[in-house]
């Protein structure tokens, strides 16, 4: 194993040699990075100019100046890297302009990535469950819909509708009785679809679910809900209960009597502890107060989950715990909204809350209240997230279709359910994890082209990451910053590639790599 | 009667009042608590020194504006404005020209420490390149002028006088404040105490000590840079803001400075510069609020949406770039002498003839008016429209001959000028624009269609960049051009159209041209700096070398929230009077 890795190693770094070789000579003969400086006329131009000259080495050909740049770069390794001056970003070292550009992105990325990955599969192995239905159909249409679509025309049309349009709308949030039931119909038809089943259960749900969201929906227009959200003890009740119902189909199914008392056990505990968390959520206004939480209650719902489970007490508990954990992010839901009035009042836009540039709002950036950052940043993430988004999803759900409905034509699963295994522990446990094996790959390639790829987004969210570093060098014609980029990316990239390797050996007994 | 009385019982108490502040109205802060705002630009300071090479942008120079005062600044107009709250300077003598600068008494850093004569020399030494070493200047300013004055000013409290080493016409635009003398020092020393750090900075000039101003220096050159918040001393603010925040290409914030009390006092509390390099992005940030002020290059799309805005109001400008085109002396083209066997007044005749098949009019009407309605043509070289002296200058510099009459006569008239000169039509002409640039694409149609009918065969030679540059002889026939005036300055032209200078790469060369710039550099009185303005102007013209097309339109939008935005097309842009942006009121 060792043996293929620094082979794969070796390799790579062949490749990542010529590639930035490739990449230095054709940026820098690419044009002139001072013809701004040349076409200014003036006496400090001429000045700055012979300055730059030297410094950034220009009467030495291309071909060469590479080498004078690989020297500086190979300092890297022995922990004195010297990757020049970027003349786009004031003669700052790449190095610092690197760092930067890097945290901003992986803020960026890290949610759009956890969030694709979850949507994107949950929707990909519903739809090869209920393969061929209407419900199929639509969804393929839908990603291959957004798979095509140009990123940048998205990016502004989400601006566009999703926060000037929506802010608007925010401001006096009454949806007409018709959009109402149109949306509602629509829900209910996406839930029908995705249960399946004969028609009458089909109809049962598609009842349910229209009811039920046409009564949320006229709800909070009347009480204009969406101009102030909140949740209160009641919001958080109600939350914690959906969340532990989801939680228990999926794992355990609802006829298993000792998850529901689990389950059940544990939302009552969350409401119980609602009161003292506000305190704990008070006095540690820092990311400790939620890592806290979630021991607490993650312990909380072990011990639930011991109580109630009798024989089963190792799986049992284990889902007390997760749903415990889990009840966490409504209690952070809950916390951040309580602030909805007092965010609103310290930022600019006259109405809603959904921003379209940057990562922050100044006047918040040194506010204490991590609360207010928090969801200041989820007002600035939400719509480049979403961008970033409608192309992986769709990509993900394509993917873990097929490997679902690959895996569940083999062999092991007709055993699995002719020996008389529940239809949820055959999806769960035997499908799942191994149509898992090949999105497992998929995703660490995806990760690493996200973190270089994200060009268009960020500049057209004037998130200042790793691609709006890129997009300057090549406009200035800056070879430092670009090469920068360049190995960072490439970097990852190797890396992300081995680790798909090395994961997919691990993941697959069936394959051993010698 | 009574109301009479009461009358004038006000006025004596406003009289005494006006008497006992000094004979002036007492300083009256008009910030009005808890007011923010945003403003857009392309790019976030990264140095607090904008006069050193490094520092010397736009960028930092917006930084520089809000965080500074100066004797001076540009109206919209553009005209210097003396700011006489901050401090007073007079030329005291002409031969040699001396000049004196004062500080106002009660004018502060932001630390409480006094602005004084100090802080001027810091600013002289490094601007006029009074200490080198070797060939290198120890301040690295970015345009050090050792050649303007050499003698050391004589500095008294908070005035300093110094001589002019030649009769220097740009005098006063060359020397105003810069960064504070005993953060510079203490960045370097940081034992000394401020005073201490002032005495031991005049010392040690005053004596030459180069072992002690070289660890001050090099604060100076690099001790401003960062990217992220400045510390105490690199913020140290002598205008209306001080720098609170800075994150890396995000936005640096600014918040008033509570002991700012000379010049006009801005409204809002904070003032936020946010970096957005997409114009849609940055029109779309205003529409939905979270940034009040924004600027840009029009295009007709950017236009359309500007225009579409329902919560901003816009204006469109002049931007301080102006277009035109040059025509190649040495190339061996059809506008070098040499190609005639050296007849000048044959190849004379062939470029006017070109010039003249430029469809100016048409251009702008095109390309410009769209994207500014107010457009006009530009007719001078050395002016900028609507400076003081423009309109003189166009009735007298001889551009006449390119304004009169209709485009139809002025092809007849091309084609006379091309039968005088006895040339075989159609002549070709290689043309350069940068590839790409989609508004010179369509300039570079509407010529070709246009000077085909004079009997110019106008040859595509568009290249990526600026290509030529690197060779020693321009290989296009006219190249398309623009040059931005980023002041008021008259100095500086001869850079372009001297005889032989690095950024004249047309290889013109006019011997009176060269002698009236050069009295240019001297002459101090304004008439006779417009004689020899126009002399020059005139031979250019005459000599039909450079015809220059239109002023390139800027817009600037801004939230209807906010009032007394204002454009002009000189640094610092709508910055200019960011003091009297204020919000509207209810």
């Amino acid at each position: 194993m060792l043996g293929f890795v620094v082979r794969r190693l070796a390799a790579t770094l062949v490749v990542l040699l010529v590639a930035s070789f490739l990449v230095y000579v054709l940026t820098a003969m690419s044009g002139d990075p001072l013809a701004d400086l040349r076409s200014a006329g003036t006496r400090q131009a001429l000045v700055q100019l012979a300055s730059l000259e030297e410094r950034l080495n220009l009467d030495v050909p291309p071909v060469l100046r590479y080498f004078l740049w690989l020297g500086g770069a190979a300092g890297c390794l022995i922990g004195r890297c010297d990757l020049g001056i970027s003349i786009a970003q004031g003669e700052q070292p790449v190095i610092d302009a690197l760092g930067a550009a890097m945290g901003s992105t992986l803020q960026l990325v890290t949610l759009a990535t956890i969030l694709s990955i979850i949507v994107g599969i949950t929707i990909g192995m519903t739809t090869a469950l209920r393969q061929y239905s209407g419900y199929d159909y639509t969804v393929t249409f839908f990603a291959f819909v957004f798979y095509s679509l140009p990123i940048f025309w998205v990016a502004v049309l989400l601006k566009e509708f999703g926060a000037i349009r929506f802010n608007q709308f925010l401001d006096d949030p009454v949806l007409s009785p018709l959009a109402t039931i149109l949306i509602s119909l629509g829900l209910g038809l996406v839930v029908a679809g995705i249960v399946g089943g004969g028609l009458k259960t089909r109809v049962r749900v598609f009842g349910i679910s229209l009811l039920l969201s046409l009564a949320i929906l006229t709800l909070s227009s009347l009480t204009q809900w969406l101009k102030s959200p909140s949740l209160g003890i009641i919001g958080v009740i109600l939350l914690t209960s959906g969340l532990a119902f989801l939680i228990t189909i999926l794992n355990r199914g609802l006829d298993d009597r000792k998850a529901v008392w689990t389950a059940v056990g544990m939302v009552a505990a969350v409401a119980a502890l609602w009161y003292p968390m506000q305190f704990l959520f008070f006095f540690v206004n820092n990311p400790l107060g939620i890592l806290a939480a979630v021991v607490i209650l993650g312990v909380v719902g072990f011990v639930v989950g011991t109580f109630f489970g009798g024989d089963d007490k190792k799986e049992i508990s284990r889902l007390g715990a997760i749903i415990g954990a889990a009840s966490v992010l409504v209690l952070v839901l809950d916390q951040m909204l309580m602030r909805f009035e007092e965010y609103k009042a310290a930022i600019s836009l006259k109405a809603g809350f959904i921003s379209t540039i940057g990562a922050v709002t100044p006047a918040l950036a040194r506010s204490d209240d991590m609360w207010l950052r928090m969801l200041d940043s989820f007002g600035h993430l939400i719509l480049p997230t979403i961008a970033l988004m409608i192309v992986s999803v769709a990509g993900y759900t394509r993917y873990s279709r097929a490997s679902l409905l690959e895996v569940l034509n083999q062999d092991y699963i007709r055993t699995a359910r002719a020996k008389g295994l529940p239809e949820r522990t055959v999806i769960m446990r035997h499908a799942f994890r191994n149509a898992m094996i090949p999105i497992a790959t998929i995703i660490t390639f995806d990760i690493a082209g996200l973190i270089g790829g994200a060009i268009i987004t960020e500049r057209v969210f004037a998130w200042q990451g790793m691609g709006a570093l890129f997009n300057k060098g090549l406009q200035a014609v800056d070879v430092n910053l670009v090469m920068g980029f360049f190995i960072v990316t490439g970097a990852i990239a190797v890396i992300f590639n081995i680790v798909a390797d090395v994961l997919y050996s691990a993941l697959d007994p069936r394959i051993r790599v010698n | 009667m009574k109301k009479f009385r009461s009358i004038s019982l006000v006025a004596a108490t406003a009289a005494v009042a006006v008497g006992l502040s000094g004979c002036a109205l007492p300083y009256q802060s008009e910030i009005i608590e808890g007011t923010s705002i945003t403003v857009a630009w392309n790019d976030i300071s990264d140095e607090y020194n904008s006069a050193s090479v490094t520092g010397n942008n736009v960028k930092n120079g917006l930084t520089a504006y809000l965080t500074g005062s100066g004797f001076t600044y540009y109206n919209g107009d553009p005209a210097l404005v003396k700011n006489e709250a901050f401090g007073t300077y007079a030329k005291i003598s002409d031969e040699p020209l001396t000049v004196e600068y004062t500080i106002n008494d009660g004018v502060v850093w932001s630390d409480g420490v006094a602005i004084d004569a100090a802080d001027l020399l810091l600013s002289w030494v490094a601007g006029f390149g009074y200490f080198k070493e070797g060939d290198a200047f120890v301040f690295q300013h970015a345009n050090p002028r050792a050649d303007l004055a050499s003698k050391l000013p004589t500095i008294d409290g908070r005035k300093l006088t110094f001589e002019y080493d030649i009769q220097y016409v740009d005098w006063e635009l060359q020397f105003g404040l810069g960064v504070s003398a005993h953060g510079t020092v203490q960045m370097a020393y940081p034992d000394l105490s401020a005073a201490d750090a002032k005495a031991q900075f005049i010392d040690a000039v005053t004596n030459g000590d180069l072992e002690w101003l070289k660890p001050v220096a090099e604060k100076w050159n690099t001790g401003y840079q960062t990217t992220g918040t400045p510390d105490a001393l690199q913020s140290l603010s002598s205008g209306p803001y001080i720098v609170e925040e800075a994150v890396a290409d995000q936005y640096v914030t600014f918040v008033s400075n509570p002991l700012f009390a000379w010049g006009p006092s801005p409204k809002y509390e904070r003032v936020t510069i946010r970096e957005i390099a997409d114009s849609t992005a940055a029109v779309q940030a205003v529409e939905n609020g979270e940034v009040q002020i924004a600027s840009g290059q029009p295009t007709a799309d950017v236009l359309a949406l500007v225009s579409a805005l329902t919560n901003a109001n816009y204006a469109t400008g002049n931007e301080a770039a102006y277009e035109h085109i040059d025509l190649t002396f040495d190339n061996g083209g059809p506008f070098d002498p040499a190609s005639y066997g050296g007849d000048a007044e044959k190849a004379r005749l062939v470029r006017q003839a070109f010039l003249l098949s430029i469809p100016r009019e048409q251009i702008l009407e095109n390309l410009i008016k769209p994207l500014n309605p107010n457009a006009e043509l530009r007719n001078s070289h050395l002016l900028i429209p609507g400076s003081p002296n423009y309109d003189r200058m166009v009735a007298e510099n001889g551009s006449s001959v390119y304004t009169s009459g209709d485009a139809a006569a002025r092809i007849e008239q091309a084609k006379a000028l091309l039968a005088e000169a006895g040339v075989s039509t159609p002549v070709e002409v290689g043309f350069w624009y940068p590839l790409g640039n989609v508004r010179r694409g369509q300039e570079y149609e509407l010529i070709a269609a246009n000077a085909a009918l004079a009997g110019f065969n106008v040859v595509d030679e568009s290249e990526p960049d600026w290509l030529f540059t690197g060779a020693d002889i321009n290989p296009h026939d006219a190249v398309i051009f623009a040059w931005a005036s980023t002041s008021l300055a008259v100095t500086g032209s001869d850079q372009y159209l001297g005889t032989g200078q690095p950024s004249n790469f047309s290889g013109y060369s006019n011997a009176n041209v060269d002698q009236a710039l050069k009295d240019l550099n001297t002459a101090l009185d304004p008439e006779r700096q417009f004689e020899l303005q126009l002399a020059a102007e005139k031979e250019i013209w005459n000599d039909a070398y450079s015809i220059t097309i239109f002023q390139f339109p800027g817009l600037t939008w801004w939230d209807k929230g906010t009032e007394g935005v204002s454009m002009n097309p000189l640094v610092p842009y709508f910055f200019w009077n960011f003091w009297d942006w204020r919000p509207v009121a209810g």
